[in-house]
């Protein structure tokens, strides 16, 4: 592809031709001869350049939204010439443009990036593009190779100190449902006598000494608090970090705060027009299940809502992780169908407004954001407001109020 | 955040400014290249001594400036230097205020460009106006250029265009900033050593670069200028003729030499026909001193002097009065009268500049027939024959141009002159010696029986000398009392331009047909690279005009022939003259048994093309038989390169390899047989009822290759069997 410098230089050419025509001095001619010959070099010489090389790509398996990570790109040169001015645009995990320095027949080099894993994902076999423009600059040669090489770039995990969406018992029916029964859990609850039935191995000896009857140790029913937590993936805008990015951050954050407390921890997402649940969502398998979550599910969170009634049963707390898209401002009508099985609902908005500009995406306003913030909270959600660029933790620690 | 807003509110960012630059090769070759620039044009003269001081100071010294400050505002610097241009502006407008031609005026506008360049070198802090700095290096080059006449150019040419494809590589290569800093770069060789390599790739980039741009030189036409107005005229050194009278004064000549004087023979500087006679017993040669360079769109004969009156061993002129012609005052032109015999035919109008470059007569050279004349004196003076005499010296730097209206006769024109001649002039140019012998007129009535036309005869002539004549500098003077025509005609058969344009004159004075010899220079060499005709000393020539009635004047040179009036598009390119000067200095040191080689072998070839020509249906049959035996020859070997065909469970992985390759799916050079099973069976390629098919082709070709142990034979054709069940499975519409 030419350049502007071979337009330059054509028409240099034809300055010189002109002139050296005009004046008969053959000189000109000369010095427009160069030129063009140089040009015409120059569009030929890089197609040979960008010819007889291979590339190769080393990364990591996986890696975590906002690390560094270090890729290799390894260029060989398998031709026979020297190649020159070659320049590989790597979008894996991120996109990074570096300069190979000059290649001999049989030389291999190792360039080494950093590139921040901006996105979250599977990046898998991206294309490496070549180009050369040597040796004059005067056209550029392109080639696409299809590179093998698989990246996992999972969402971005925030440790939550406190957050009252796992750690609080707020309504008086989750007090009722956590009294403590007698089951088989780790939990030590008593001591009781011997029943038929009971197991050897809890006898607890020294009260059987005083009491002089058998007597067991009884322990706590053990009971598993649920957290759903349904991921908005109706759509997604932006290049960087996008809102449905944060969406699957905030899913992961608090889906591995309320594991670490014990809590059982289901995902739901719209996925090719219908819901996709993982129904035990354990911790390599629940990054990955976020990290290969695609948008434009197909299906508004409205209209997902009331299909969910099966999948939340026994679930305690539903959170709904939702970008402020437009479409989602019927929300608090459709959250009733969440509120009729789970006792405790929460919505973590994720402004989208906030994130770097795309005017083709449907985003709220600040103020449409604050109105359906409001609307929600009238319905008794909990509602967490999350800002772009601001600490995830922070914006988790403390539900919004409503204004007074 | 700065920038601009757009009609929906979005902030645009600014396009970031371009950093400095702060590679020092880069810089370092611009700043040599804007050197070489400015020594090519002080070197032709072509500024005044303080600006070449100047320029050849303070250009270094700006672009050190320029790189120590390259990344502060400068804005003193920028005010300084935006007078300093104003300065040089008014000092160029001052300069031309006085300039009469475009000529007078190149001085003032070359200092302006080189002070313009000064300027410049002291704020070249980005990439870009470094790039600056190589475009007005080229317009330097470019002046110096139009103003150098000779191949000594070469020696800025050759190091300004080396260094302008260093910076086209250095420049083309991405900005620090535009590319990503790498965490490290470890490089490994494989074989051989790099800097051969590099020297084998430089050298074949610098080839093709130079075969293109002498491609591109040899097939860029050469055409008429036709933008200059005005022509150049100019002289540094004016040095009159004493005495001047209209007469032609050749100051390499003794004072002797004229009519009834003694023999006066070639110096190597002085021809003696220019003067007042042209003696054909005169000997020497001349030199190859450069005399004249001659700007023009087509090659001619420079024309000087016309003789008319031969006495059988001199030509003079018989009618010597002269009439003085004025300068135009508007245009300072000298406008030349029309040839008074008449100017019937179609003319060409070419514009001529001549260069001296050595001393020579008084003569105004032109090509035949000049119209007006620039040139550096108040008045010149013309002769009864046209030609054009100076009251001063040619002497070197002197510049004049001439514009002529050079006639284009055809074959046609020439025999359908029919009519009769003016009594006067047939009088005056079928003189012929008294005691001219009888046979020289039986040889003139030989040679044109049969032509009916004065074109035909003339043409039979010419043709005849050509034939029958040998050009030699080295004859022997003829013997006293003799004839020269005569005795070259009839007993020598040999001699020069002067010899050969005298028997032709009398041949066709012999036959009526009114002809005179003329001296002058012929069309001289043309330099490829500066366009000029370069004319030495040797091209001193003489040929005959004939006059046609109701045409005129038309000049022939049997010796070397006339250059064509209508050089039509061959004649607009350089390449077959470059081509046969290549030729000429191949011959030239070529010794004579391999020229004679090399001519047989020519003669030969062109027996066997037009052997080929005749039977043209054989000649592609064997062209068609020798693409196949080389395309066959090409598979052959390209099937050799692949080794043996493989077998056994190799065979089997080659055959699923090439299955699920027509699928779309070619195994990629680092997966392993295994790696390639999972690919496919991940991707969906493989259907799922292919799959047992295809791992028992995998086991067992990893079995063939790793266990060390030769696969039993019915394993290896149950694999075949199974790559070829996979083969058909897929090839099946699912």
């Amino acid at each position: 592809m030419p350049r502007r410098r071979a337009a330059a230089m054509v028409v240099g050419a034809g300055l010189l031709f002109v002139v050296g025509t005009s004046v008969q001095a053959g000189w000109l001619l000369v010095l427009a001869s160069i030129l063009l010959g140089a040009a015409l070099v120059g569009l030929l010489l890089p197609r040979r350049m960008v010819r007889g090389l291979q590339v190769e790509r080393r990364s990591p398996s996986e890696a975590s939204q906002g690390d560094d990570v270090l890729v290799e790109v390894i260029v060989a040169n398998r031709g026979r010439g020297v190649k020159l001015g070659l320049e590989v645009e790597d979008t894996h995990v991120a996109n990074a443009r570096v300069s190979v320095p000059p290649l001999a027949p049989g030389e291999r080099v190792v360039i080494g990036t950093v590139r921040r894993a901006a996105r979250r994902g599977l990046q898998e076999d991206t294309p490496v593009r070549i180009r050369s423009a040597a040796p004059f600059g005067v056209a550029e040669s392109r080639r696409r190779l299809e590179v093998p090489g698989r990246t996992l770039v999972l969402p971005a995990l925030v440790r939550l100190p406190s957050t009252p969406l796992v750690d609080a018992s707020p309504t008086p029916e989750h007090a009722i449902h956590s009294a403590p029964r007698r089951g088989t859990g780790p939990e030590y609850l008593g001591i009781r006598e011997y029943r038929v039935g009971d197991s050897m191995r809890h006898v607890h000896w020294p009260s059987t000494a005083r009491h002089g009857q058998v007597m067991v140790r009884e322990f706590e029913q053990e009971h598993t608090r649920r957290l759903a937590i349904v991921v908005d993936t109706l759509a997604d805008a932006g290049e960087e970090e996008t809102p449905l990015d944060t969406a699957c951050s905030v899913a992961a954050s608090v889906a591995f705060s309320a594991l670490g407390r014990g809590h059982g921890v289901r995902l739901l997402a719209a996925r090719e027009g219908s819901v996709d649940a993982l129904m035990r969502a354990e911790p390599p398998h629940l990054l990955e299940w976020l990290a290969e979550l695609p948008a434009f599910g197909g299906l508004a969170l409205a209209q997902m809502l009331p299909e969910l009634g099966a999948r939340l049963r026994g679930v305690q707390t539903v959170l709904l992780a939702v970008p402020t898209w437009r479409a989602n401002a019927g929300l608090p009508d459709a959250v009733a169908a969440v509120q009729a099985v789970a006792p405790r609902v929460a919505a973590a908005l994720i402004e989208a407004h906030g994130f770097p500009a795309d005017r083709r995406a449907p985003v709220m306003s600040e103020r449409e954001a604050d109105r359906l913030a409001e609307g929600l909270l009238a319905r008794g959600v909990a509602v967490y407001r999350v800002r772009a660029k601001e600490d995830l933790a922070a914006c988790l620690a403390r539900p919004t109020v409503l204004a007074s | 955040m700065s920038g601009t807003t757009d009609r929906a509110g979005v902030v645009r960012p600014r396009r970031p400014k371009e950093p400095p630059e702060d590679s020092i090769p880069l810089r370092a070759i611009v700043g040599a290249l804007v050197m070489v620039a400015l020594v090519a044009v002080v070197a032709q003269r072509a500024t005044d001594a303080f600006t070449s001081v100047g320029g050849l100071l303070l250009v270094p010294a700006g672009y050190v400036f320029s790189y120590v400050q390259r990344r502060k505002a400068n804005v003193a610097t920028k005010v300084v230097l935006a007078v300093g241009l104003l300065a040089a502006l008014g000092s160029f407008l001052q300069g031309v205020r006085f300039a009469e031609t475009v000529d007078e005026a190149r001085i003032p506008l070359a200092s302006l460009f080189v002070w313009v360049q000064v300027l410049h070198s002291f704020d070249v802090p980005r990439r870009r106006d470094l790039a600056f700095s190589v475009v007005s290096s080229l317009i330097l080059m470019a002046e110096a250029g139009a103003l150098s006449f000779g191949t000594g150019f070469l020696v800025f040419l050759v190091p300004w265009t080396a260094l302008a494809g260093a910076w086209l590589y250095l420049s083309q290569r991405p900005a620090t900033h535009e590319v990503a800093e790498p965490a490290f770069v470890r490089r490994f060789r494989e074989r051989g050593g790099a800097a051969p390599a590099f020297g084998r790739s430089l050298v074949a980039a610098t080839a093709a670069t130079l075969t293109a741009v002498s491609a591109v030189f040899l097939v860029l036409p050469r055409l008429p200028g036709a933008f200059v107005r005005l022509p150049p005229f100019a002289v540094r050194n004016a040095v009159a003729v004493e005495g001047f009278a209209g007469q032609v004064l050749n100051p390499g000549l003794p004072a002797s030499a004229g009519p009834g004087g003694p023999v006066v023979d070639f110096a190597p500087t002085a021809y003696p026909g220019f003067g007042s006679t042209v003696d054909l017993r005169a000997r020497g040669r001349l030199s190859d001193r450069i005399v004249m360079r001659v700007r023009t769109p087509q090659a001619a004969l420079w024309r000087g002097q016309v003789y008319d009156t031969f006495d059988g061993t001199a030509w003079t002129a018989s009618d010597t009065q002269t009439q003085t012609i004025g300068q135009d005052s508007i245009d300072q032109s000298f406008a030349i009268p029309a040839p008074a015999e008449g100017f019937g035919a179609p003319t060409r109008r070419i514009v001529t500049t001549f260069y001296v470059a050595g001393r020579e007569p008084n003569i105004v050279f032109s090509a035949f027939a000049p119209e007006q004349v620039f040139f550096p004196t108040a008045n010149l003076s013309i002769d009864a024959y046209g030609s054009l005499r100076s009251p001063i010296y040619l002497e070197d730097g002197m510049v004049y141009s001439v514009v002529s209206q050079v006639p284009v006769t055809t074959p046609a024109i020439l025999r359908g002159a029919i009519g009769t001649y003016d009594a006067a002039a047939v009088r005056r140019y079928t003189q012929l010696p008294n005691d001219l012998p009888e046979r020289d007129v039986a040889l003139a009535d030989r040679i044109t029986g049969g032509a009916v036309t004065t074109y035909d005869k003339v043409m039979a002539v010419q043709r005849w000398l050509q034939r029958n004549t040998t050009y030699n500098l080295d004859v022997p003077r003829q013997p006293p009392g003799v004839d020269a025509v005569d005795w070259f005609l009839f007993d020598e058969r040999e001699g020069f331009c002067e010899h050969i344009a005298s028997a032709m004159a009398v041949l066709l004075r012999a036959e009526g047909i009114p002809t005179r010899l003329v001296t002058g220079f012929g069309p001289g060499e043309r330099n490829p690279f500066t366009g000029y005709y370069e004319v030495r000393e040797a091209d001193a020539h003489a040929w005959v005009e004939v006059l046609y009635p109701g045409i005129g004047w038309v000049p022939y040179d049997p010796t070397f022939g006339v250059p064509p009036a209508d050089p039509g598009l061959g004649g607009r390119f350089i390449a077959p003259e470059v081509i046969r000067a290549v030729g000429r200095f191949l011959a030239s040191i070529t010794p004579e048994p391999v020229r004679a080689a090399g001519r047989a072998a020519g003669r030969a070839i062109a027996t066997a093309a037009q052997g080929v020509l005749a039977a043209w249906p054989v000649a592609v049959a064997g062209l068609g038989g020798l693409i196949a035996i080389g395309v066959l020859a090409r598979r052959r070997k390209r099937v050799r390169g692949q080794g043996p065909s493989p077998t056994g469970a190799a065979a089997a992985f080659v055959t699923l390899s090439r299955a699920l390759a027509e699928e779309g799916r070619a195994r990629r050079d680092h997966e392993t047989p295994e790696e390639f099973l999972t690919g496919v069976r991940r991707e969906g390629i493989l259907v799922q009822e292919a799959v047992p098919d295809a791992e028992a082709v995998v086991r067992a070709f990893e079995w063939e290759r790793f266990s060390g142990v030769d696969l039993p034979p019915e394993q290896a054709a149950d694999a075949l069997a199974a790559a070829a069940r996979v083969h058909e499975r897929l090839a099946r519409p699912s």
